[in-house]
Parts: C-alpha cells; sequence; structure tokens
C-alpha cells in the first residue's frame, strides 16, 4: 500500500470488502495527501466475478493546499532522489516534463519528409488525438481546481480563453476561436504563430508538393480537446497553414458526421472558408 | 406538445391571414404546428450557440444539430 491509502478508511476498508466476499461495488470518498496538496477523490471499489483481482477507480474532484492533518506522501523526486541530476524535470503536480527546442519538430518533420513524407498528416493527426485526449483530463482537472466547475459546465467563451492559454504556455502558438459560423454546425480556428508550421524546413514536401496539412498534430489535439469538452465527436482539418516567422494557419471544425463531406470538398481543392461552410450547408440540404 | 410550444402559441399568435392562407393551399391545420415547432428549435439552437451564456456541453450539443 502506497503511504498515502496506509490508514483505516482506505486500506482498512479495502480489507473489510476482501473479506467480505461481496460482489456489489463500493463507493467512498477520500483524500489523498501529498507534499504538493491535498487531493479530494471519490473511490469505487470492484471485485469482478471470476477473477482473482480487484479495481480502484478512482476520480479526483478536488486539488487544494497541503493539509495541516495529513501525513503527505512523498513526491516522487524523494522517492527517486538525485533524479533532476539525471535530467529529469518535474511540473507542479510532479509530472514529468521536458523542454525541446524548435529543431526537435523540424528535425521530425524533415526526417518524416525523406522516409516516409505521405504519412505525415495521418500520423501527426492520431498522434495529435492521443496526445489530445490525455491533455483534456490533466487540463479538466486543473481547471476544475481554479474555477470550480468542469470545463463542460463552463461557458463556450471561457473554454476557448482556457484553450487558447494553454496552448500558449506550452510556448506552441495561440489558438482564437471564432464563432461566427457556429450557427451553420461550423467552428473555424485560427492559430497565430504556430510552432510546428514556424519549425517547417522551407524545402519540405509539403512546400513541393502543395499539401498543407503541416500542423495536423495540432488539428488532432484540438479534436480530442473539444470532442472531450462537448462529449461528442467533433473533426478538425487545417485549411491553410503559414509557414515561416508570423505563420498563421485555420482549422474547421464540425460534427464528426460531416467528416466525410468536409474531407471530399479539401480533396477538391476547396479552403476557402465562407465556400466550405455554405457547401456542406447545401449538401446536407440536399441529404434530406 | 412542450411547454416551450405552449409558450410560442401563447405569446405569438399565428397572423390573422395564415388559416386562410393554410386553406388556399389545401394544408391542414397540423402543418402549421410543426412548422411553428421547427422554427422554435431553431430558435432555442440559436440561442444555445452564443458562446458567452451557453455551456460548452450546451453549446457543443446545439453545434451539432445545427448541422
Amino acid at each position: 500500500m502506497a503511504p498515502c491509502t496506509r490508514s483505516a478508511e482506505f486500506e482498512g476498508r479495502f480489507q473489510r470488502y476482501a473479506a467480505s466476499n461481496s460482489q456489489q461495488p463500493e463507493r467512498f470518498q477520500y483524500v489523498f495527501d501529498f507534499k504538493f496538496g491535498a487531493q479530494d477523490v471519490a473511490v469505487e471499489l470492484l471485485r469482478p466475478s471470476e477473477l482473482e483481482r480487484y479495481y480502484f477507480l478512482i476520480n479526483r474532484t478536488q486539488f487544494r493546499d497541503v493539509r495541516a492533518e495529513g501525513v503527505p506522501a512523498p513526491l516522487q523526486s524523494e522517492l527517486s532522489p538525485g533524479e533532476a541530476q539525471l535530467g529529469v524535470r518535474r511540473d507542479y503536480a510532479e509530472q514529468r516534463i521536458m523542454q525541446l527546442p524548435s529543431v526537435f519538430f523540424s528535425g521530425l518533420r524533415a526526417t518524416c519528409d525523406r522516409l516516409a513524407p505521405e504519412t505525415w498528416p495521418m500520423f501527426c493527426y492520431d498522434w495529435g488525438v492521443e496526445w489530445g485526449r490525455r491533455a483534456a483530463i490533466d487540463l479538466d482537472a486543473s481547471v476544475f481546481q481554479t474555477e470550480g466547475k468542469a470545463l463542460s459546465e463552463l461557458s463556450m467563451r471561457r473554454v476557448a480563453e482556457l484553450l487558447a492559454a494553454w496552448f500558449r504556455e506550452l510556448g506552441l502558438g495561440s489558438p482564437v476561436l471564432d464563432f461566427s459560423f457556429a450557427a451553420s454546425g461550423c467552428l473555424v480556428v485560427e492559430f497565430q504563430r504556430s510552432a510546428l508550421a514556424e519549425a517547417t524546413p522551407p524545402r519540405s514536401s509539403a512546400s513541393t508538393t502543395g499539401r498543407r496539412e503541416q500542423c495536423s498534430l495540432f488539428s488532432g489535439c484540438l479534436s480530442a480537446l473539444l470532442s472531450h469538452v462537448g462529449g461528442r465527436r467533433l473533426s478538425v482539418r487545417e485549411l491553410r497553414c503559414g509557414t515561416g516567422q508570423s505563420a498563421l494557419c485555420s482549422f474547421l471544425v464540425v460534427p464528426h458526421a460531416r467528416k466525410p463531406l468536409l474531407d471530399q470538398l479539401l480533396e477538391g481543392g476547396e479552403r476557402d472558408v465562407r465556400l466550405l461552410v455554405q457547401r456542406l450547408s447545401a449538401k446536407t440540404e440536399q441529404a434530406r | 406538445m412542450s411547454q416551450g410550444q405552449q409558450t410560442l402559441s401563447a405569446s405569438v399568435p399565428p397572423p390573422a391571414n395564415v388559416a386562410s392562407s393554410a386553406a388556399i393551399r389545401g394544408l391542414p391545420e397540423a402543418d402549421l404546428e410543426i412548422s411553428a415547432a421547427e422554427i422554435l428549435a431553431r430558435l432555442q439552437i440559436l440561442t444555445a450557440l452564443d458562446p458567452d451564456s451557453t455551456s460548452a456541453a450546451a453549446f457543443f450539443s446545439a453545434f451539432e444539430q445545427a448541422t
């Protein structure tokens, strides 16, 4: 048992549950004490039938200051002393973080251009989705702490501000959500100073073949983040990417059901936002 | 009929010429009711798409319906 669960309220409850042979789930509230803060959690304890194991489902409900009465668990860095000297950095929540210069992305892109240029958009989109799904959980927990609400409960404007702040904090650029076409089921994201666009080598295959999906990592990430917030699948496609200094990239967000139609229009070469929205709406009307 | 539809009927009475034009066009009264319900649903979607006053969850629900 980890130190923060070595108590009658947690370990004792588990021992009683294990001895009871109950098949019903056990639910309770608990507080994890850490040196970086206390965390209120909701715990669900399950015993699947025909399996000799137990599952703990733990959801954080609040992240607060260190409690005076709690015995805090050691920091990750204390469990692994001297890790800073071994190149390990951690953020405020003890998660490992890295600082990477722009050449990391330009090197990645140059390698992909050389070995498998056609895979870049697809690979990066899926990579972005995986990243965004995980980031959404961390972001939701962080926002719950500061705003007292889940992302989905905040106003859409506030969510747009928080997402933009998150990208800016990471040094990746600044996305601005444009709601002008929301009534037509389309959102536009104008992404200023995209780190990916600015790291694209000038002689990239994207430049020579006319392909424009250079920020697919952000398309995938935005798709996952907005899908998490909206509680439904949303698709994001990059319309325009400005490489080099002062890069401005545009993305279109649509409900997932519209993705095949949007892809079809993009394959046909259409990139103008107004025309895309008009054609998406017209084709939807035709389909009725 | 939902509460919202009743409110619409009460607060926005149909113009005097609606019944006669429906009769001229041979439309049953039920068509007019459906039309009012559709207008109300559209208004509700547009209201929910206000990013300043709507939760993100409600916004994206309306966003999907807007298609």
